[in-house]
């Protein structure tokens, strides 16, 4: 009796090793599957399209393209910081105040560029002051401020920040691009 | 216009990105012209799929692109794979890569797409897919593509066409190594034993420099011990089986296959030891089941009736104690308990956080649901129900925006968006509070090397010192940082420090296991989830902070806008909300059932066990019943 017992069960048990040997996971029905996921994905693109949508509808109503005025940031040098943080003013008034992780710089690094403000401004004179703190991997932070002059005129306006190399030339960290 | 990236860059973003952000930077001039783009990839880089999607659509609708290079909608192409979306994906590259010079680019984003839904579970169309691809690959693609079809067709119960594949692999990538074990398994089904023994037995001796080549080694050698086992060849087993390391997840049935072996050779006091060894581990899986009873034949194997009776009835006690908890757990399961209600903020936006307390508490010794955890369906539908969540999210935040905007063109605008503005601040503070509380955490966890500072402490303050610090851990797993995996590592000189002072208390061995099961059941299980979640967690606040942020300007935006202006979007905010209103039910009907799907394979996963549990509790009672027959009997006889 016991050797039966002991052949069953080893011979249930090699059956369930074989099974969970090759297959990470329990098949599923595959045609009640598909359509659960062909489900979900068309539902997935149709509030994708709605999204997309809205963002155009959003835009029209909150940031016209005659008064459209955007900051982006960028990067064009291959600089390693651990962490930094900015804050934007233009006239005076705070319109981004940003903190930036590692994972964050690695995205800029990486030719990422970051919308950092969307909005209306009048036309005219305008004032961009910009203050910075980056930190290196040695734990050295870069600190400064930059002033900027730019007019708006009766178009939408662009303007990039760009990380780049300190040099003699160019002792401030960033440089002002304007795009129109 | 300087052209962005090439198409082979954009291949190689499309590969990496989903997978790791950090991959090594492109040195590119971008020109303002590509920052669309480019804003799609600052999303990217950073998981945040989603938002680049949008930012990509919208921008395509609004014929901002004007490149007419293809690297935006490749780009887009592989947001869509990470979001699910493989038919979308596939409609770009089929448009996209229609040229003959890329066909190569073609081919490898057709094997992407094939992977994916193999992951899926959608294998007839992962076959339909990879037929697509032809042989210009690298030598490893084409490994991959030939495993990949090996595995297709044998799901589909061809185990020779699958063997005709796997046998073209013929390297020594890991891949191929991979792939000669699956072949090896394959032969084996086919009756081809002597060919499927030769390649476990090869790959049960390869010199292994990672943890899945450990891994997958532990696995060939458990597979051609029970092979050896099944052909009464127990010498051969008992070699091969002893090659699995003791800190595998393959130990428990190798330890198994041990004592079984010894058991054919007629050595029961061996084989009794061996499952007593599998017993002190202190788990509770498939393994130790078997070795409960098989103990107690053992014992009948060795006349000695009235072991073999006590055995039976310590075996019966385990399997109901474990059925009663399974019970439990799939009531819970069936009342949601899968689900952490109470992380709103996480769920709204879009991850759909399992409630990891219940998932622990299934049974902390052997997670039960832990095979049903790392299948690729259950991640699979995870990562739907987590795009629904954020769809969902998204569509509520448009919905409350738009009443907003209906509400401005009301008799009172400024009180609306005062309002308004109102909410967004307070909502903004919380989330920079919570903000702050994950920081904190991160911080905290960041600093484990003073924590484990032991020469500078007594021995008694450091073993307490540990404890209260695996304590914070375990009560701070969300806290977990590449720091705190680093001190993981450090575990077993740590352990042994513990184990020297061990020999001063009594108590403290209990103490000890505890701990060690706690260290190493954190260390395998929960730390790279832990890490990933904590991670996840501080994203999500950024991103919701950052459209908070933006509603705020919005709002401030809006108090300046021409009433005239506004008006004359009312006719389109009307068209959308009513959209919306049609959406919600179908969508939030489509989250209950993906719930309730993921719950299901949860509680198939458990319901499974329990009926084996049974399986073994009516031989166990059937076996009480004939000695109790047996016993019986000779009485009567002697009578």
């Amino acid at each position: 009796m016991v050797k039966t017992e002991l052949t069953c069960l080893l011979f249930t048990l090699l059956i369930s090793l074989w099974v969970s040997t090759i297959y990470a996971a329990t098949p599923a029905k595959p045609s009640a599957e598909q359509l659960r996921i062909e489900g979900i994905n068309s539902l997935k693109s149709e509030i994708l399209l709605l999204n997309r949508d809205l963002s155009t509808l959003e835009q029209e109503i909150l940031y016209p393209l005659l008064s459209q005025f955007s900051i982006y940031l960028s990067t064009t040098d291959k600089l390693i910081f651990k962490h930094g943080e900015l804050t934007v003013k233009i006239d005076g008034q705070i319109v981004a105040n940003n903190r930036y992780s590692a994972k964050t710089i690695k995205a800029l690094f990486n030719d990422g560029v970051q919308h950092l403000y969307v909005g209306k401004l009048k036309p005219g004179k305008h004032q961009l002051q910009l203050s910075y703190i980056w930190v290196d991997e040695k734990n050295i932070p870069t600190q400064g401020e930059l002033t900027h002059s730019f007019i708006k005129e009766f178009q939408a306006k662009h303007i990039e920040l760009t990380i780049v190399k300190r040099d003699s030339k160019n002792p401030s960290l960033f440089r002002v691009i304007e795009w129109e | 216009m300087i052209k962005l990236l090439s198409l082979s860059k954009v291949w190689f973003l499309l590969l990496l990105l989903p997978l790791t952000t950090t991959a090594a930077p492109i040195p590119v001039q971008h020109s303002f012209s590509d920052r669309i783009t480019n804003e799609a990839l600052f999303e990217l880089y950073q998981g945040h799929y989603f938002p680049a999607i949008n930012h990509l659509i919208t921008a395509r609708k609004n014929n901002s692109l004007t490149s007419d290079d293809d690297e935006y909608e490749l780009i887009l192409a592989g947001l869509y794979i990470s979001f699910g979306l493989d038919d979308e994906a596939e409609k770009i590259f089929k448009e996209r890569l229609s040229k003959s010079n890329h066909r190569k680019l073609r081919n490898q984003a057709m094997l992407l797409i094939a992977k994916l839904q193999f992951r899926h579970g959608l294998y007839e169309k992962a076959e339909k897919t990879l037929k697509k691809v032809q042989v210009q690959l690298t030598p490893e693609q084409q490994e991959e593509r030939l495993i990949l079809h090996g595995q297709l067709l044998s799901l589909r119960n061809k185990h020779r066409w699958s063997v005709a594949r796997l046998r073209k692999i013929n390297n020594n990538s890991e891949w191929a190594i991979y792939g000669r074990y699956n072949l090896a398994i394959t032969l084996i089904k086919l009756k081809d034993a002597l060919a499927g023994q030769v390649l476990l037995e090869a790959i049960g001796q390869i010199e292994a420099t990672t943890e899945d080549m450990r891994a997958l080694r532990d696995r060939a050698n458990l597979a051609l011990g029970f092979w050896f086992l099944e052909n009464k060849q127990s010498e051969d087993a008992l070699q091969v089986l002893k090659r699995i390391r003791l800190n595998s997840p393959a130990t428990s049935m190798g330890l198994l296959g041990v004592g079984w072996a010894y058991e054919q050779q007629g050595e029961y006091m061996a084989a009794i030891s061996t499952w007593q060894h599998l017993f002190k581990k202190g788990v509770s899986d498939t393994a130790v089941h078997e070795a409960k009873l098989t103990t107690a034949y053992a014992y009948l194997g060795l006349e000695s009736n009235q072991m073999a009776l006590s055995s039976f009835e310590e075996a019966i006690q385990h399997y109901n104690r474990e059925i009663t908890q399974l019970d439990t757990n799939i009531t819970a399961l069936k009342s949601g308990a899968f689900f952490n209600s109470s992380e709103t903020d996480q769920v709204q936006l879009g991850k759909a956080w399992l409630n990891w307390a219940f998932v622990q508490s299934v049974n902390p010794s052997h997670n039960a649901l832990s095979s049903i955890l790392k299948s690729h369906i259950f991640i699979s539908s995870l990562n739907d129900l987590r795009d629904l969540l954020f769809l969902n999210h998204s569509l509520k935040l448009w919905s409350s925006e738009l009443n907003t905007f209906k509400g401005f063109l009301g008799k009172s605008p400024k009180k609306s968006v005062e309002k308004m503005l109102t909410a967004l601040t307070k909502e903004s503070n919380r989330l920079l509070q919570k903000q702050q509380k994950y920081n904190q955490l991160s911080s905290r966890a960041q600093q484990p090397s003073s924590r484990l500072d032991l020469s500078t402490s007594s021995h008694l303050y450091s073993y307490r010192k540990i404890l209260f610090d695996i304590d914070i851990m375990s009560k701070n797993r969300h806290a977990a940082t590449g720091t705190e995996r680093l001190m993981l590592k450090n575990r077993q000189s740590n352990l042994s420090i513990i184990k020297h002072f061990t020999k001063e208390d009594k108590n403290s061995q209990k103490r000890y296991d505890t701990l060690e099961k706690i260290i190493q059941w954190q260390g395998e299980k929960t730390f790279e989830e832990s890490l990933s979640l904590t991670q996840n967690a501080l994203t999500d606040i950024n991103i919701k902070l950052s459209i908070v942020e933006r509603r705020k300007q919005a709002m401030l935006m809006l108090q300046q806008a021409a009433e005239s202006d506004i008006r004359a979007n009312d006719k389109l905010i009307n068209k959308n909300l009513s959209k919306i209103k049609t959406l919600q039910p179908k969508l939030n009907s489509t989250i209950s059932k993906q719930i309730a799907h993921l719950t299901e394979l949860a509680t198939h996963e458990l319901t499974t066990q329990k009926q084996r549990l049974k399986g073994y509790l009516i031989r166990a009672h059937y076996s009480v019943a004939r000695i109790h027959d047996k016993a019986l009997g000779s009485k009567e006889r002697s009578w």
